[in-house]
């Protein structure tokens, strides 16, 4: 049984709390708003504050060192604000400007702040002094920069990747490599972008790592010479159509394609004979955008495969071998598989109305 | 009288910790996921050819008005590569003639896998433009239902992951690539969902949102404040518990492969798109396959709310028929530690709050009042009960709202946050009430009809819905 005059106290009671509360989150939420708003309008203040001693830093004599921009006017929170500052000019700036910047970012000691932050006990603020780092081009940075591609977090390996990867150091490379190799799509995602950084100079570490017996690693390095059109690592790759590992194929069949090594057209086409499906599309696929027309009679068998995805990409692969595959795909229209008759009526459809590219 | 008293007092006691237990969860989560978003260069991941491809499936019943200037929204979308396919769902009115004529579309041969049954499909058409429109695929289709639609949609795309839109709803620039970021992180992952906002009230030209602003009706305010509520700290805790069980229909992105092995979207209930993400985790979990389904809470889809009361009566008691379905359906997850918990905690949640609830809420108002009534209560002593348990209700509503405002921050006014904060007082007096008392007939409905749980005729995808 409730005492009704205990039950009333005792809601009125936990209600007046719950009150008390309201008006403290409504406060709250009100206050974080302005502190927000007079935060940003205070810190664009003291930037325009700063930015002509900053450009007169920049705009000093050819191997000057550049003046301390802290001077009398120096307020509590600038130190961050111009850090904060050089790291956002830095990425619309170039030449001699960036340069300037660069050095008073060393000479402000932002960079022994930077590579102090990489040892704190928060990812977060890991993977922002590495993204400060290599975006300054700290090379004093490196060997700590390469030491944090063992952190236990992945951002803060991927933000050193990239950091790294902007200021071409070409001597991280198989490191990069071990450190992005075992994890997902978005590490290799930014790795490649990486490379791309890196240019020609990254490309013999990646044709030394298909030696390695490490599967991800060589997956994932025939990816990237396939993304930088080695067409010398053709030879190399190749031997990986007939890996044990689908995985290898599939990523084989299309670096070969990709790099547009048309000698390994016959390898490629002994992989439409591949036990697994995925690895036949992909063959077929490949044939095709390697405009392969010695192949055309076993892409035309390919129609009649029992998957979809073969018979689709066998059509599409025979509908962009020009002339040659038209004529192919007409002759399949009197097919006796209704398979092979309807995939190639779909795509004769798709050239005449020039929607295949 | 008063063991029922108690029970209500108990109950709403032990769903508000519940609610504040599930708020404490998402905040961890938020706070981490917008760390990890501010170390992503989301222009590399949409430029690069390793971003894993997306075919967006829209489908439209009678959506001549809006159907054109939503795809040309779609194709704006911030990633690499993703096709469109807009599903006529036997429209009664011109559509396809609309989307015909603006994108300069003709009928093709184009065969498709088959893999889900749907009604008959009429043709397929493509734009003769190779650019821009080179990725549209319009399927028209008989009448069928969304469910029925989007299964079409699955039929047809070439990609392996298909992300489903509403018709009348937009999404954000970089929504997709956001939302497919789960699915390059993680290879167990299934599906994914954004989160839903309120347009009504914003700026919008060629279906995109220019300026964030609240609706200057209470209504639409009051759905705003309860969409946050219910996405930034229900379905994120869900979420961090690898347990969430519903994903919304407006915007989600699943791989295609776990769909189809599960035979789609149900043809046979009005809440597809919950029933689907149950129906994922019963029976992958089950085969004890991996079902990670995620929530991210910055892929914002946009998305037009009622503005009138019997409409959104209408949706409410839509969605609580879906609800009933899904989990009579999906009974044997119940308490099933088989399924971790889901089983053991979240679908006891759904069962005995999401649907219940409504039956307890207007079940205490009514113990309540005829308490009152009897003179076993004295006045004071309903008040302070209201009181409470309205309190509590502001509580968890201005928690999201300050959860929303330091993470995520959309709305730029101050003004805003102020209509926010009153409109989490103001729909304590009647709208949730009145919502509850929708609810209350949407599950009524579900036990009325001759099969209870069976087939129910499908309402169609009117604005209205």
């Amino acid at each position: 049984m409730v005492n009704p005059e205990y039950f009333f106290r005792l809601s009125l009671n936990a209600a007046f709390g719950l009150a008390c509360l309201i008006s403290l989150l409504t406060v709250a939420l009100l206050l974080s708003k302005r502190l927000r708003q007079a935060w940003a309008a205070y810190s664009e203040k003291r930037e325009a504050f700063y930015l002509p001693l900053i450009l007169q830093a920049v705009t000093r004599e050819a191997g000057a060192i550049p003046q301390s921009v802290f001077g009398a006017g120096r307020r509590i929170g600038d130190w961050r604000i111009v850090e904060n500052s050089l790291f956002k000019w830095s990425k619309s700036m170039s030449g001699f400007g960036l340069e300037g910047l660069y050095l008073i970012f060393q000479q402000e000691g932002f960079a022994d702040y930077e590579i102090r932050r990489l040892q704190s006990p928060r990812w977060w603020v890991r993977a922002q002094a590495a993204r400060r780092l290599g975006q300054m081009l700290c090379v004093k940075a490196i060997p700590s920069l390469i030491r944090t591609l063992r952190d236990p977090s992945l951002e803060v390996r991927l933000v050193a990747v990239r950091a790294l990867g902007h200021m071409g150091e070409i001597r991280a490379v198989e490191e990069i490599v071990r450190a992005l190799a075992t994890h997902s799509r978005l590490a290799a995602l930014s790795l490649t972008n990486v490379i791309q950084e890196l240019g020609v100079r990254a490309v013999p570490v990646l044709r030394e790592l298909l030696q390695r017996p490490d599967l991800q690693v060589q997956v994932l390095a025939i990816r990237l010479l396939s993304h930088m059109k080695d067409k010398a690592a053709g030879s190399l790759i190749a031997p990986f159509l007939s890996s044990e590992h689908l995985e290898a194929r599939i990523a084989a069949c299309q670096a070969l394609a990709e790099i547009g090594d048309i000698a390994a057209a016959p390898s490629i086409a002994r992989v439409l004979r591949d036990p697994a499906w995925e690895a036949k599309a992909k063959a077929a696929w490949a044939l095709g955008k390697l405009r392969s027309v010695e192949n055309m009679p076993r892409l035309v068998a390919c129609l009649e495969d029992q998957a979809w995805w073969v018979r689709f990409n066998a059509g599409e692969a025979l509908a962009s071998l020009g002339g040659e595959g038209k004529a192919a795909l007409e002759g399949c229209l009197a097919h006796p598989d209704r398979f092979s008759r309807d995939m190639a009526a779909q795509w004769l459809d798709e050239l005449s109305s020039g929607r295949v590219r | 009288m008063a063991k029922s008293q108690v029970f209500v007092l108990i109950y709403l006691l032990g769903l508000n910790f519940f609610y504040f237990v599930l708020f404490v969860i998402s905040i961890g989560s938020i706070l981490r996921h917008v760390h990890r978003m501010s170390y992503r260069d989301l222009d590399e991941i949409a430029q690069s050819h390793l971003a894993p491809p997306i075919s967006i499936i829209v489908p439209a019943y009678n959506e001549a008005v809006s159907v054109v200037s939503s795809v040309k929204s779609l194709f704006q979308l911030n990633y690499s590569e993703f096709e469109i396919i807009v599903i006529n769902d036997g429209s009664t009115d011109d559509t396809l003639e609309k989307l015909i004529q603006a994108f300069k579309l003709s009928k093709t041969k184009r065969i498709y896998h088959q893999t889900i049954d749907t009604r008959d499909v009429r043709g397929i058409y493509a734009s003769k433009l190779a650019v821009p429109w080179a990725e549209l695929v319009v399927v028209d289709k008989e009448n069928g239902g969304k469910a029925d639609a989007l299964n079409a949609g699955i039929n047809v795309s070439k990609y392996p992951l298909f992300c489903s839109v509403d018709a009348d709803s937009m999404l954000e620039r970089d929504a997709l690539l956001r939302v497919a970021l789960p699915f390059m992180e993680r290879a167990g992952v299934v599906g994914v969902g954004g989160i839903v906002r309120v347009a009504n009230g914003c700026f919008i030209s060629h279906g995109v949102v220019r300026s964030v602003r609240l609706p200057r009706q209470w209504l639409p305010c009051f759905q705003a404040v309860e969409y946050l509520r219910a996405f930034l700290s229900g379905r994120i805790a869900w979420a961090r518990m690898n347990s969430l069980p519903v994903l919304s229909g407006a915007f989600s992105l699943f791989r295609k492969a776990p769909v189809v092995q599960v035979k789609g979207y149900d043809r046979t209930t009005v809440g597809e798109d919950m029933e689907l993400v149950v129906r994922l985790q019963h029976e992958l979990r089950g085969k004890g396959q991996a079902c990670d389904i995620d929530f991210i809470p910055d892929p914002v889809c946009w998305t037009e709310v009622p503005e009138k009361l019997s409409m959104l009566w209408r949706q409410r008691n839509r969605w609580q028929r879906g609800l009933a379905q899904s989990l009579y359906r999906h009974l044997p997850m119940l308490l099933n530690p088989r399924f971790g918990l889901l089983g053991v905690v979240v679908m006891p949640y759904f069962w005995f709050v999401e649907l219940m609830s409504p039956l307890m809420e207007v079940f205490g108002y009514f113990v309540l009042l005829a308490a009152f009534c009897l003179g076993s209560l004295q006045w004071k002593v309903v008040a302070a009960f209201l009181l409470l348990t309205v309190a509590m209700g502001i509580n968890l509503s201005l928690l999201s709202i300050l959860l929303e405002e330091f993470t995520l921050h959309r709305y730029p006014r101050v003004r805003d946050l102020m209509t926010l904060s009153l409109s989490s007082i103001l729909e304590n007096l009647g709208y949730r009430q009145m919502l509850a008392l929708a609810r209350l007939v949407g599950m009524l409905d579900a036990f009325r009809a001759g099969n209870p749980w069976g087939f129910l005729e499908r309402q169609g995808l009117d604005k209205a819905d």
